[in-house]
C-alpha cells in the first residue's frame, strides 16, 4: 500500500503536485491518469524519494522509500525516459543492480524472459528501440520479485501487441496481490487496464474512485437519430421536455431511452434512418475534468 | 456461514536485515567495468604514461649533451614518468565520468532506486576508482620507469661535458627501483592520480553534466595555474606550490627542488588529498540535498 499526504512539489514558482493525498491499495492495479505535464511523473519520482518533496510525505507499506531494508526487493519501478546508460548491455545493467540488494544473478535471466529480451540482452541498451527500452525498464522493475510497482507511462513507444501485453500482465501482477501503481494520459487504456483511478490535473487531485463509478458519474448515454424530418421531430422532442443537440444532419438525445424515441416517431408517422445509443466517450469526460488543467491550449482557444 | 476466499497475498520472505555497503560496491564495480569509457580512459592513459615517457627518455639521449644547462638538473625519475602530466588529464576525465554518465543518461534515477541512501552510493564509486586508478597506475609508471631507465642507459655516451668547472657525466644517469627517492616517487604519483580522480569524482557531483565538469577540471588544471602566475611576485609564490599542476611536478621527482615555493612530496599529497575531501564533501552535501 502507498499512502501519500498532502504531497506537493514546487520547481521555482511552478507548482507540479498540489497537495496531493490518496492511496494506492493492494491487490488491485490503480491508474495514475493526468495530461501530459499535469505532475504524474514528478509525484512517482517523489514516492521513490528521487525528488524532495516541498511538503508532505509519502509512505511505502508504512514507511518513506529512503528507509526500505532491501529496496528493490520492496517497489519497483520502470521510470520515465529509461534510465539506462546506452554504453552497458542490458545484462550488465540489471546484474549492476542485482549485486545492489543481493539478488541473484539467476534473477536477471528470470525477469529478461519474462519481459522477452532474452536475445538481445547482451547487446548495449543504446540500441534499443524505444519498446525495447521499456520492458528493459518493466525488466529492472520486476528484479526484486517487490510487493509495491511503479510504472510510469509503461505503453508509450510499444506496438498494440506489446500494449497488451503490458495490460495483461500488470491485471496479473494485482492478481498475485500486489499494489500496482501505473500512470498514463490516455483515459481509454486505463479504463481497460485498472481497478482504481487517481486523476489530477494541474498537480492538483480531480478524482480518486474506481473505474466503474469514473464511467457511471461522467458519462451519459446519448442516442443519436438521423431522419428527413429532423426538425418536426426535434420540436415534438423539446416540447416531451427532453434535451437534445443537433449536430450536421443528427439530432442528439440525452437521457431518454431509444424505444421512446422510436415510438414518438412511429406515433406521428416519421421516417427513421437511424437511431442509435451513443455511449459518450470517457476521454472527453477526462479531458472535461482535467480541461481547466491542460498546459498548453490549443490555438483555437481565445485568448484571455 | 461461508467466508470469503483470502484474497491472494504477495507477502514473500525479505532477507534479514538491509543492504550493506559491499552490495554497493558490488554494482559499483559492476557499473564501471562494463562501460567502454572507464576502459577508454584508463587505456589512455597507461598509453600517454608509458609511451610518453618512453619517448621523453629517448629524445633526452639523443640530446645528451647538447643543451647541458638541462643536464644539470636532469633527475632520472622524472624523465622516465615525464608523462604524467598528460595522463592525468585521462584520469580527471575518468573521474568525471564516473558521476555525469549516470546523471546524463538518468540511470542515477535507477541506481537511487536500488539505494537511496545517496552518500553510500558516493561512497562506493569512490572506493571502486581509487582503487582501480591507484593499480592501474602503479603498473603503468612501472612499466614506464623500467622502460625509460632501460632507454636512458642505452645512451652511447658523449664527450666529457664542463660547465663552470663542473663536470656532466657524459650519458644520462639511470637509477634502479632501490635507488634514493624512487620508491617515494613512484608511490607519491600513484597517490597524486588516484587523489585526483577522487577530486574530480567530487566535481561530478557538484556539477553533474560531463562537458561543464572535464572543462571545470581542466580549468582548475591549466587556466588557474595561469593566473595564479601572473599574480604579483608575494602571492604567487605562496599560492603556487599549492596548485595541482604544481604539486604533481614535485610528486614525480626523486630528488625534489626544496625551496619556499615549493610542497614538499608528502606535503603535496596531503594538499592533493584535502582537495579530494573537500571535493567529495561538497559532492555529498549537494547530493543528498538535491533532486537526483
Ligand atoms: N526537474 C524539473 N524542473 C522544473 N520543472 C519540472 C521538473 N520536472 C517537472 N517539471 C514541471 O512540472 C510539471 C509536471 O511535470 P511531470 O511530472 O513531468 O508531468 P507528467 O508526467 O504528468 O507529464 C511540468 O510543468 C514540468 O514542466
Ligand atoms: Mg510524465
Amino acid at each position: 500500500m502507498i499512502t501519500v499526504t498532502n504531497l506537493t512539489k514546487s520547481f521555482g514558482d511552478k507548482v507540479a503536485v498540489d497537495d496531493l493525498s490518496f492511496t494506492v491499495r493492494e491487490g488491485a492495479v490503480t491508474g495514475f491518469l493526468g495530461p501530459n505535464g499535469s505532475g504524474k511523473s514528478t509525484t512517482m519520482r517523489l514516492m521513490l524519494g528521487l525528488d524532495r518533496p516541498s511538503s508532505g510525505s509519502v509512505l511505502i507499506n508504512g514507511k518513506p522509500f529512503h528507509d526500505a531494508n532491501w529496496p528493490l526487493r520492496e517497489v519497483g519501478a520502470l521510470l520515465e525516459a529509461s534510465s539506462i546508460h546506452p554504453g552497458r548491455s542490458a545484462y550488465n545493467h540489471l546484474r549492476s543492480l542485482a549485486a545492489a540488494n543481493g539478488i541473484p544473478k539467476s534473477r536477471v535471466d528470470e525477469v529478461l524472459y519474462t519481459v522477452g529480451l532474452t536475445e538481445p540482452a547482451k547487446k548495449l541498451a543504446g540500441g534499443f528501440s524505444l519498446g525495447m527500452g521499456q520492458r528493459l525498464g518493466i525488466a529492472a522493475a520486476l528484479l526484486g520479485d517487490p510487493e509495491v510497482l511503479l510504472f510510469d507511462e509503461p505503453v508509450n513507444g510499444l506496438d498494440p501487441e506489446g500494449i497488451v501485453w503490458v495490460r495483461t500482465f500488470l491485471r496479473s501482477l494485482a492478481a498475485e496481490g500486489r499494489t500496482v501503481f501505473v500512470s498514463s494520459h490516455l483515459m481509454a487504456e486505463m479504463a481497460m487496464t485498472a481497478d482504481y483511478l487517481v486523476v489530477i490535473g494541474h498537480g492538483k487531485l480531480k478524482a480518486d474512485t474506481t473505474v466503474e463509478q469514473f464511467i457511471a458519474q461522467y458519462t451519459t448515454e446519448k442516442v443519436k437519430v438521423m431522419s428527413p424530418e429532423l426538425d418536426r421531430l426535434a420540436d415534438l422532442l423539446t416540447s416531451g421536455g427532453h434535451q437534445l443537440v443537433k449536430v450536421d444532419d443528427a439530432l442528439f438525445i440525452e437521457e431518454t431511452p431509444s424505444a421512446l424515441i422510436g415510438e414518438l416517431a412511429a406515433q406521428h408517422g416519421i421516417v427513421l434512418h437511424e437511431l442509435s445509443p451513443q455511449l459518450a466517450s470517457l476521454e472527453e469526460a477526462f479531458m472535461e475534468l482535467t480541461s481547466d488543467d491542460v498546459e498548453f491550449h490549443g490555438q483555437s482557444e481565445p485568448s484571455k | 456461514m461461508t467466508t470469503l476466499p483470502a484474497p491472494p497475498t504477495s507477502k514473500r520472505q525479505l532477507p534479514t536485515g538491509h543492504y550493506k555497503f559491499r552490495h554497493a560496491l558490488g554494482s559499483e564495480w559492476i557499473k564501471f567495468r562494463t562501460v567502454r569509457s572507464t576502459m577508454w580512459c584508463l587505456g589512455t592513459f597507461s598509453l600517454i604514461m608509458i609511451g610518453f615517457s618512453a619517448l621523453f627518455c629517448a629524445v633526452t639521449v639523443s640530446q645528451w649533451g647538447k643543451r647541458p644547462e638541462e643536464a644539470l638538473t636532469f633527475d632520472p625519475v622524472t624523465a622516465s614518468l615525464a608523462g604524467v602530466t598528460m595522463g592525468s588529464l585521462a584520469i580527471g576525465v575518468l573521474g568525471v565520468l564516473v558521476v555525469s554518465s549516470e546523471y546524463g543518461t538518468g540511470s542515477i534515477k535507477a541506481t537511487f532506486a536500488a539505494i537511496p541512501h545517496r552518500t553510500t552510493v558516493l561512497l562506493a564509486k569512490a572506493v571502486v576508482l581509487s582503487i582501480s586508478v591507484f593499480i592501474v597506475a602503479a603498473i603503468s609508471e612501472l612499466i614506464a620507469f623500467f622502460l625509460g631507465q632501460t632507454i636512458l642507459r642505452s645512451a652511447s655516451g658523449s664527450q666529457p661535458i664542463v660547465i663552470n668547472g663542473v663536470h656532466l657525466p657524459a650519458k644520462p644517469p639511470t637509477v634502479t627501483l632501490s635507488g634514493p627517492g624512487v620508491m617515494t616517487a613512484l608511490v607519491a604519483t600513484a597517490l597524486f592520480l588516484t587523489l585526483l580522480s577522487l577530486l574530480t569524482l567530487g566535481l561530478g557531483f557538484l556539477i553533474r553534466h560531463t562537458a561543464g565538469a572535464i572543462s571545470a577540471f581542466v580549468g582548475l588544471l591549466f587556466p588557474l595555474f595561469l593566473l595564479v602566475v601572473l599574480l604579483p611576485a608575494t602571492f604567487k609564490d605562496r599560492l603556487e606550490k599549492f596548485l595541482p599542476l604544481q604539486i604533481q611536478q614535485t610528486v614525480v621527482a626523486s630528488k625534489p627542488i626544496v625551496s619556499a615555493t615549493s610542497l614538499s612530496i608528502w606535503a603535496g599529497v596531503l594538499a592533493m588529498a584535502v582537495y579530494a575531501v573537500v571535493a567529495l564533501a561538497i559532492g555529498a552535501v549537494l547530493l543528498t540535498r538535491r533532486d537526483a
